[in-house]
């Protein structure tokens, strides 16, 4: 363990003047961003952003209710409009499609069923906003006025909505024809005598806890821009475009060669950009029938209904404690709302259930998840994707415990955390490393905890409600291991790839298959290749998104980024490095073995000579090689992490609550988080920041709401839909620890997601937390001033009574 | 996001853009700012055939004081009333309400006469006009904020009618406007404005129901002698406002209270 | 400018974008954004929401910062608008888009013009802003991935920045 950090107080180096440090190294400095250059002026390339000659564009005709037979589409108004080039219903999409979209059978425990997924509705629609037709245009306007034209008939049937009603006996169903809701039902028992845990425990609580849906809502929405030609070109705002390539060549019968996927710069994603999505089998489709380019470009209001939903899920706990705080035993059963389709990630959400157990000891956990299909837009992952709901989980538990016990919420914690590594989980899930303790000790330090305590009760005999909520978590990241991640995904495992080049002049080109959406690669991505290769910073120019030209990529989520493509791109430099040695040696004339690299320059000790990449790269590219070698000094590289990785922390939240209109307001956001050997510590802060906004506009903001009766999505814009704005902004502290990991060689693990794992947990434990005189034990999400509002107020009324 | 297409005439002076909008069918509209227009058009939830844009008609903007009114052309922009030095010192509460008014881009182009126009019951303009017992000035007539707002999104004014000015009272006494949203940028849930106004005070509400109302009752009590508590009670019970669940409406109502209380305290009421 | 009252496919339209005087002809609805990114290709000026929340279309018409998403191009004819492509002098970038460069202010990059674009207007109105100068003025533009913390101190350090390089250029009169 190498000591906590303030990244606020870190030095920080632009990129115009990045040296390397006293050890040599540009890893581990605050360096600010190469690709800032273009997006500062307005010069990137997000696909919107792009035409090609003779561009049509498209608009999508989508169901304006959760469930209904398609009786008829009537497109011929909507033809006969001058500039409109086709109208395709679902009828004419299915003859051009050899698939449709994956459903990872393997990657649904126990399904019952999952299913067929087309990209458009043919006799059925079964979420509102599912594609109906599609309508080719001229110019967007057209396109806009054609599509009001189109006439749908249909009947309505009924909209499953709520989860409970949903799988209870006699529900209607999501898909007509299917026997009930359930995608999948799969249980975990517990390892002992778990009602005798429960009965002989000092503490047993009992909540239900609700994760409700949220949007990505990134500030880009999805374009799909395709040129059907002798070769299929997409440009794609995405996180994955080799994957999508996959999917969608298989999907129209094309050989995967004959297809390239392009994804540019893309404006944010937060796992929603995934996919793929209905729009990039249609897009492609409707480019091939007109003969021409065609652009579709997301409106906010289809983003926020047909991009999808993020959390989503219902958990009903009991969790038993002994009389010294010492946990005994939990059970989990967790509700995930689906939607009407599974998507790709299948069953991903079950994770929660596999890190409910947080960083603690459980001698057992018993869980059940069951997958709940439904008549809504398909829940995917979402910065984070389970493990924000398991954080809650497992951290809402700790402090309910707490209370009944009359327990201090950081003590019962560290009675409990785990502390030795690596830790094989409830779930049969290895944490690499951790150190929980030094994560919270650190946290506590900085708020002050035992000030706090005592501020909280001046503050409570004043009348005030002040509370503290703690939010420890350890997370998955680094997805991921091929072993475990392969039958997840279609029998590809979430190993990562690279490719070096090193040009004649030593100048470098890194090839990867993640693919930035903010996360700043082409700056971190640099710093590692430059020290592996000994070349300036500026040197290094990194490459991503185009399937043409990287090797086969997973792209960017799960925080993978850096523990598994940076490491590919290290593995690469490796392979270049050993061959640029033997390259040197041999203009050296000395054996492989006397070389030392040192400085960027190969130096033959004994003969006090040396070479520099640069001469080095000349070489390669020349005839003075060592017998029988390949010209050129370039290597793939391709990693499968041994393990995940395990980034941990904690967050600790101040609030104040105004009783008498139930606002929240955040004092304090003090995040300690620990992802290993940080290379970026301000890239790294800022993923900090961002993450802990979402999680905390999660807690106080932001729902996807339906009406009761109808099924059908209220709120769809903007207005409606509160992300947060600047004054809504949480002053969010950030420290980092940085504890080892044996994964991978550069003992670095994700971190992109971390600051969203806690925050949500965080506030709610500390709303709850300055309610607690009230008697008020839970509160859901979000914790809207209404809802605090009606709680103070019927518990005031109770204890009136 | 596309709007529906529309013909677009620019107006070069009232009489223009009036006689333009009269030879443009039932469903023409005017342009100002277009900050409540141009949304509606673009989610398609209306079709003008016409636009007239009175946007060009700068000299409908502007502050004026003639002895105890306070006239402001009906095109005066919402960063114009927030920083305008004599509304700051002869109708303060207006500039607070202005500064209030959703973000520094819209307030750019927003315009008063827009906002009474949409009778939007959570614009918060219409609240300062129905409190202060403002005179809305139109190209035909004048008429009484009392009469003004008529029903959810209904003014009194013809089709071709365009407001040209409000006059406000001069009011330069205490004043106070608390405006109750999630996110600061947002449409008030409530808003509850006090204005005193020599021996009495005036109430308004914003959001407090479908049309703009205005808190009488409130008002009455403190006229009477009563306390501040005692009024924001009766404003708070008199009030009706919308919700969809019965927990909202008391929710609102108890905001109406609280937020009503919290000005006339303000104000030293 | 010839409008006619019943001409609801074309209206020509004079706009100086960033300096140069640009004339087209337009359908009256078209929206100023979509004028810029489509028919001047200044793709700089980005959109992200349709209820005129996010604030990634901020441009100045006449100076003033305003959602170009939410005016017709018609509407700015006889106007000036500059873009986030009018910021920069060639090669040297305003001391705004460095000050974002240097506080990590900008992720994805898609709401970063719209931010950068209403920054520079609110300096104008407030060269020293306080707190909450900067909230109030920034409360139209939306970010997801910075989390804002960064931009507040970027708009700060901006701000010193311009008033500095004002003051230099003042005392070489």
């Amino acid at each position: 363990m190498m000591g906590t950090t303030a990244t606020e107080a870190a030095g920080r180096t632009t990129i115009m003047d990045a040296a390397r440090d006293q050890a040599g190294r540009y890893s581990g400095q605050s360096i600010t961003r190469v690709e800032d250059a273009r997006l500062i002026r307005g010069q990137g390339q997000y696909v919107d952003d792009m035409t090609i000659s003779n561009i049509a564009y498209a608009q999508i005709v989508r169901s304006p209710v959760p469930h209904a037979m398609i009786r008829s589409i009537d497109t011929s108004a909507a033809r006969a409009l001058p500039g409109v080039l086709g109208v395709y219903t679902g009828h004419d999409v299915v003859l051009e499609l050899h698939a449709l979209l994956p459903v990872i059978e393997a990657g649904v425990p126990n399904r019952r069923q999952t299913p067929p997924q087309y990209p458009i509705a043919i006799d059925e629609a079964v979420y509102e906003g599912e594609p109906l037709a599609i309508v080719v245009a001229e110019t967007r306007y057209l396109a806009a006025d054609a599509a009001e034209l189109v006439i749908v008939d249909y009947e309505a049937l009924p909209a499953v909505s709520d989860l409970d009603a949903a799988i209870a006996e006699g529900s209607p169903p999501t898909h007509h024809d299917a026997p009930d809701n359930i995608g999948w039902d799969i249980s975990f028992p517990a390892t002992g005598d778990i009602d005798a845990a429960f009965a002989g425990a000092a503490a047993v609580i009992k909540q239900r806890i609700v994760q409700q849906r949220v949007c990505a809502a990134s500030i880009e929405g999805r374009v799909v821009l395709a040129d059907y030609r002798d070769r299929l070109t997409v440009w794609l705002s995405s996180q994955m475009p080799h994957f999508n390539r996959m999917y969608v060549a298989e999907a129209l019968g094309l050989p995967e060669s004959k297809v390239r996927f392009i994804s540019p710069d893309v404006g944010g994603a937060f796992g929603s950009k995934m996919g793929p999505y209905p729009e990039d089998y249609l897009i492609p489709i409707a480019s091939k029938l007109v003969a021409r380019p065609v652009k579709w470009t997301e409106t906010r209001s289809e983003n926020l209904a047909s991009t999808s939903h993020g959390r989503g899920q219902v958990f009903d706990v009991e969790a038993a404690a002994a009389a010294d705080g010492k946990l005994l035993a939990m059970r989990v059963h967790q509700l995930v709302d689906i939607g009407a389709y599974f998507g790709r990630t299948g069953a991903n959400p079950v994770v929660s259930v596999h890190l409910s157990g947080g960083c603690y000891e459980w001698p057992m956990i018993e869980a059940r998840s069951v997958g709940v299909l439904t008549n809504k837009m398909w829940t995917g992952p979402y910065r984070g994707a389970g493990r924000p709901e398991a954080t809650h989980l497992v951290e809402r538990v700790m402090d309910m415990l707490a209370a009944e016990l009359g327990m201090d919420a950081a003590e019962i914690r560290r009675r409990n955390f785990v502390r030795e590594f690596p830790h094989l989980n409830n779930f049969g899930f290895t944490y690499d490393s951790g150190d929980y303790d030094v994560t919270l000790d650190k946290a506590l330090e900085v708020v002050d905890y035992a000030t706090l305590r005592r501020d909280q009760e001046a503050s409570r005999a004043a009348g005030h409600y002040m509370g503290i909520g703690i939010g420890c978590y350890v997370e998955i990241s680094g997805f991921g291991p091929s072993k475990m991640t392969a039958a997840n995904d279609g029998e590809i495992g979430l190993t990562e790839s690279a490719v070096v080049r090193v040009h004649p002049s030593g100048a470098a080109t890194v090839f990867a298959g993640t693919h930035s959406h903010g996360q700043g690669h082409a700056t971190s991505f640099a710093q590692i290749a430059a020290d592996a290769l000994g070349i300036a910073i500026e040197d290094v120019d990194v490459v991503e998104g185009d399937t043409t030209n990287t090797p086969f990529g997973h792209g960017t989520y799960g925080s993978r980024s850096i523990p598994v493509g940076g490491m590919a791109v290290y593995m690469a430099c490796q392979k270049v490095m050993d061959k640029a040695r033997a390259i040197a040696a041999n203009l050296l004339r000395v054996s492989a073995g006397d070389i030392v690299f040192r400085n960027g320059s190969f130096t033959a000790e004994l003969a006090g000579a040396s070479k520099s990449m640069r001469e080095v790269a000349l070489a390669a590219y020349n005839r003075n090689l060592p017998e029988g070698m390949e010209q050129g000094l370039e290597a793939t590289a391709f990693f499968d992490p041994p393990n995940f990785t395990w980034p941990f922390g904690a967050h600790v939240c101040v609030v104040d609550i105004d009783p008498g209109t139930g606002v929240t307001t955040i004092k304090r956001y003090v995040a300690v988080d620990d992802c290993g050997t940080v290379i970026n510590p301000l890239l790294v802060q800022g993923q900090v920041h961002g993450g802990v906004l979402q999680g905390v506009a999660q807690a106080l903001l932001e729902e996807v709401q339906y009406d009761a009766e109808t099924g059908q999505r209220t709120g769809s814009t903007f207005l409606d839909y509160l992300v947060p704005t600047i004054n809504e902004m949480v002053p969010t502290e950030v420290y980092h620890t940085v504890t080892p990991t044996p994964t991978n060689a550069l003992s670095v693990k994700g971190v992109g997601e971390a600051g969203t794992v806690p925050s949500s947990v965080a506030v709610i434990n500390a709303i709850c937390d300055a309610l607690a005189p009230l008697g008020i034990r839970h509160i859901e999400m979000p914790a809207s001033p209404q809802r605090v509002w009606d709680l103070i107020r019927h518990a005031t009324a109770a204890m009136v009574d | 996001m596309i709007p529906p297409p529309f013909a677009y005439h620019l107006a070069t002076s009232v009489e223009d853009a009036t006689q333009a909008l009269g030879s443009g069918g039932e469903d023409a509209k005017y342009l100002a700012g277009g900050m409540s227009l141009i949304p509606v058009l673009k989610m398609r939830l209306s079709a003008p055939p016409l636009l007239v844009d009175i946007g060009a008609l700068r000299d409908l903007s502007y502050v004026r004081v003639d002895g105890d009114v306070v006239r402001v052309g009906a095109l005066t922009r919402h960063s114009d009333i927030m920083a305008n030095p004599t509304l700051r010192e002869y109708l303060p509460l207006l500039s607070d309400v202005a500064y209030e008014v959703g973000d520094a881009q819209v307030r750019a182009r927003g315009t008063l006469g827009g906002v009474l126009a949409h009778a939007d019951s959570a614009g918060d303009y219409c609240t300062v006009a129905l409190m202060l017992d403002a005179q809305i000035v139109t190209s035909s007539r004048t008429i009484a904020a009392a009469d003004f707002f008529q029903g959810f999104m209904t003014t009194a004014l013809a089709p071709d009618e365009l407001i040209t000015e409000v006059r406000f009272p001069v009011m330069t006494e205490g004043h106070e406007y608390v405006k109750f949203r999630r996110r600061r940028s947002d449409w008030a849930i409530i808003g509850v404005g006090v204005q005193r106004d020599r021996d009495r005070y005036r109430i308004g509400l914003t959001n407090a129901g479908a049309v703009v109302s205005r808190g009488l009752a409130g008002e009455e009590v403190l006229a009477a002698g009563g306390s501040a508590r005692e009024a924001a009670r009766a404003v708070a019970d008199a009030a009706t406002p919308l919700a969809d669940l019965p927990a909202e409406v008391e929710y609102k109502k108890s905001l109406i209270e609280t937020l009503t209380s919290q000005a006339l305290a303000k104000v030293g009421a | 400018m010839n409008v006619r009252l019943d001409d609801s496919t074309a209206v020509s339209v004079s706009i100086e974008i960033n300096g140069v005087v640009r004339t087209e002809t337009v359908e009256p609805r078209m929206l100023l954004v979509h004028f810029l990114r489509d028919r001047m290709g200044m793709t700089g000026t980005h959109i992200g929401c349709d209820t005129s929340q996010c604030g990634a279309c901020t441009v100045w018409l006449d100076g003033e910062a305003i959602k170009s998403c939410s005016i017709f191009a018609v509407q700015a004819d006889g106007h000036k608008v500059t873009t986030i492509e009018g910021l920069a002098s060639g090669q040297t970038l305003h001391p705004m888009q460095e000050a974002f460069h240097e506080e990590h202010a900008l992720q994805c990059g898609y709401c970063t013009p719209g931010f950068i674009m209403s920054s520079v207007s609110l300096l104008r109105h407030h060269p020293e802003p306080t707190d909450e100068d900067l909230r109030h003025g920034l409360e139209g533009n939306i970010c997801r991935c910075t989390g804002y913390v960064n931009i507040l101190k970027a708009v700060r350090r901006g701000a010193k920045a311009i008033a500095e390089a004002e003051h230099d250029s003042g005392d070489l009169q």
